[in-house]
């Protein structure tokens, strides 16, 4: 079957029953919110990646959901944000790495990662899909399923976004993600000069920001 | 044969920047790798409703 055939079998079953483009798109974005589990990823993976997978970061679960709703006629289009990163799931695991000290990893792994979070810069970008629904476009934040959520909450990790700022609204992703690519993420060969912007060198290891 | 990189007179530099190279992304897979396995440690707190 091809990659368009999967998507669309899959949003005429999310969409069957359902009469209203509304009623679908709820169908839509609670699936790709609960059913594919938010994980770390990079930001170039393809929306049938994602639902192979079952797993997807903000940018490649939108996209998934974009095509789910494309495949039903309904429109989309992509806002991305940039919000603050403090107190939220790198504070945790920067505690945890700190705490544990039965991990698999060794002492010096342990380190890199822990020099690897404290680089990344405060802010991160983060997608949101529109949908345009009865006339307006409407904003969905579907990267956190409601498992993660609940443990964020009762671990008393920070739930809330706080957006610093709005870097646009696009039709499509493929550009953003090929430039967000250039200025990817955690770590970076050092003797590759492009996608200075937003990155940070040290100990001749680049770190660029990331997540989520 | 795909290309040819360069003629080199000692391949010490070379060395030194594709084991450089291969650090980095040992240390990505092993960042991925760290940050997915916490983050599937809170879904399960989630999932059982429960610290």
């Amino acid at each position: 079957m091809q990659e368009y055939d999967l998507i669309r079998e899959k949003a005429k079953e999310l969409a069957r029953g359902v009469v209203s483009e509304e009623g679908v798109s709820e169908n839509i974005n609670e699936f790709v919110r609960d059913r594919i589990l938010y994980c770390l990823d990079e930001w170039d993976v393809k929306p049938i990646e994602v639902l192979r997978k079952g797993r997807g970061m903000c940018a490649g679960k939108a996209l998934l959901a974009s095509e789910l709703h494309r495949a039903m006629s309904i429109s989309t289009r992509f806002k991305v944000i940039k919000v603050l990163g403090e107190g939220g799931i790198l504070d945790f695991v920067m505690h945890q790495l700190e705490e544990t000290k039965n991990s698999s990893l060794s002492l010096e792994e342990r380190e890199r990662v822990r020099e690897a979070i404290l680089l990344l810069p405060p802010e991160r970008d983060h997608i949101i899909l529109q949908v345009f629904l009865h006339g307006q476009w409407r904003d969905f934040d579907i990267a956190r399923d409601k498992d993660l959520d609940r443990g964020m909450r009762l671990l008393g990790i920070r739930r809330e976004r706080k957006v610093v700022s709005e870097e646009g609204v696009f039709d499509s992703l493929d550009r953003w993600i090929e430039e967000r690519m250039r200025r990817r993420t955690v770590l970076r060969d050092p003797w590759d000069t492009e996608g200075e912007e937003g990155g940070f060198r040290r100990g001749g290891i680049r770190l660029l920001r990331s997540m989520d | 044969m795909v290309s040819e990189e360069g003629v080199f007179d000692s391949l010490d530099q070379w060395i030194e920047e594709r084991m450089r190279r291969r650090t980095i992304l040992r240390d990505r897979e092993i960042f991925f790798k760290v940050m997915n396995e916490q983050i599937e440690r809170i879904r399960s707190v989630g999932l059982k409703g429960l610290i």
